[in-house]
C-alpha cells in the first residue's frame, strides 16, 4: 500500500458576537502536521479580543497530542482571565481530552450555538 | 466438475494465515500519517467499529506513528516505517519496525501524566503522547534488534475505557 501525502491547510474562520469571538476550525484534523499553523492562526484571530473565545470543533474528527498541546497553547496566548471554551467535540476528540484530563481544564459545550444562545438570553 | 481430491489438496496447501490483516510501508512524513491511519482502519474494519473502538485505534496509532517520525526518524522522510497488523484474541496486534534512532536508554518513556492543578500559564503543552499510548494499548513491548526499533502492542476491539 502506498500512502499519499495530504498537506493540511489549517483553516479557521471567525465570527464576532457582542461578547464572544466564535472561531470555527474548518480542517478535519489538528495534529502534529498542523499544530504550529493552528497556534499561529489562533494568535492572529484572538490577538485583538478581550471577551470569551469559543472554539468550535464540529468539523474536526481528530486531535492528537500535538494538537491538544496547540489548543492549550492557544489558551495560554489569551489575556489572563480571558476564557477559551470548546464546542462540538467528536467522540475521538472527546476521548483525548478525557484521557488526559484536559476536559477539566476547558469549559466544553455540546454545540457552540448553546453557548451563544445562553449568552444572548443573559443580555 | 473437478475431482474432490484436488479441492482437498488445495485446502491443505493453503497456509493458515487468516490472522494476517495488513502489512503497510510508509514514509516517515508527518503529512502521511492521516492517510496511513485511514488505510489501516479501512483494512481492519470493513464496517465502522463503533465510536469508542474507532477512537482508541485512531489515537493510539497516531501517537505511535508520530513518535516514530519525530524521535526515531527525526523527520527524515526518506526513512521507511513498516507495520504488520494481525488479529489476536480480543483485538488486533501491531508490530512497527523502523531503522531510526534508538529509544533513549533503550526503553520506552514512562508516560506519566503531569498534574493539571497548576496556574494556566504552567499547563503542559506536550508530554501526552506516551501517556495516551500506555493508556490505550496492552502488551506494549519495545526492543532494539539489528539496528532497528521494534514496537509491538495490542488494541482491543471489544468494549474499552
Amino acid at each position: 500500500v502506498v500512502a499519499f501525502k495530504e498537506k493540511l491547510v489549517m483553516e479557521l474562520s471567525s465570527e464576532q458576537y457582542p461578547d464572544v469571538l466564535l472561531i470555527t476550525v474548518q480542517s478535519k484534523r489538528i495534529d502534529a502536521s498542523g499544530a504550529i499553523q493552528f497556534k499561529d492562526r489562533m494568535r492572529e484571530l484572538t490577538g485583538q479580543t478581550s471577551g470569551r473565545v469559543i472554539l468550535d470543533l464540529q468539523h474536526v474528527g481528530f486531535v492528537d497530542s500535538s494538537g491538544l498541546g496547540a489548543i492549550v497553547a492557544a489558551m495560554k496566548q489569551l489575556d489572563p482571565g480571558q476564557m477559551l471554551e470548546l464546542a462540538a467535540l467528536s467522540p475521538t476528540v472527546e476521548k483525548v481530552f478525557r484521557l488526559t484530563r484536559m476536559d477539566g481544564v476547558f469549559t466544553i459545550h455540546a454545540r457552540s450555538s448553546d453557548a451563544i444562545e445562553s449568552l444572548k438570553k443573559a443580555n | 466438475v473437478p475431482p474432490t481430491g484436488t479441492i482437498s489438496l488445495r485446502m491443505k496447501k493453503s497456509p493458515p494465515q487468516q490472522t494476517e490483516i495488513a502489512r503497510v510501508h510508509f514514509d516517515a512524513d508527518p503529512d502521511c500519517v492521516g492517510t496511513v491511519i485511514d488505510t489501516l482502519l479501512a483494512q481492519i474494519f470493513p464496517s465502522p467499529p463503533g465510536d469508542d473502538v474507532q477512537a482508541t485505534f485512531e489515537i493510539a496509532l497516531a501517537e505511535v506513528i508520530n513518535n516514530i517520525i519525530e524521535h526515531a526518524c527525526r523527520y527524515d522522510s526518506s526513512s521507511v516505517i513498516d507495520v504488520r497488523v494481525r488479529w489476536c484474541p480480543g483485538g488486533v496486534q501491531f508490530h512497527f519496525v523502523d531503522s531510526g534512532f534508538e529509544m533513549p536508554a533503550g526503553e520506552l518513556p514512562p508516560g506519566d501524566l503531569r498534574d493539571l492543578g497548576c496556574a494556566r500559564q504552567d499547563l503542559p503543552e506536550g508530554g501526552f503522547g506516551w501517556f495516551l499510548i500506555r493508556s490505550l494499548t496492552d502488551d506494549l513491548h519495545y526492543s532494539r534488534r539489528g539496528g532497528e526499533n521494534h514496537l509491538s502492542f495490542r488494541l482491543q476491539t471489544g468494549a474499552v475505557a
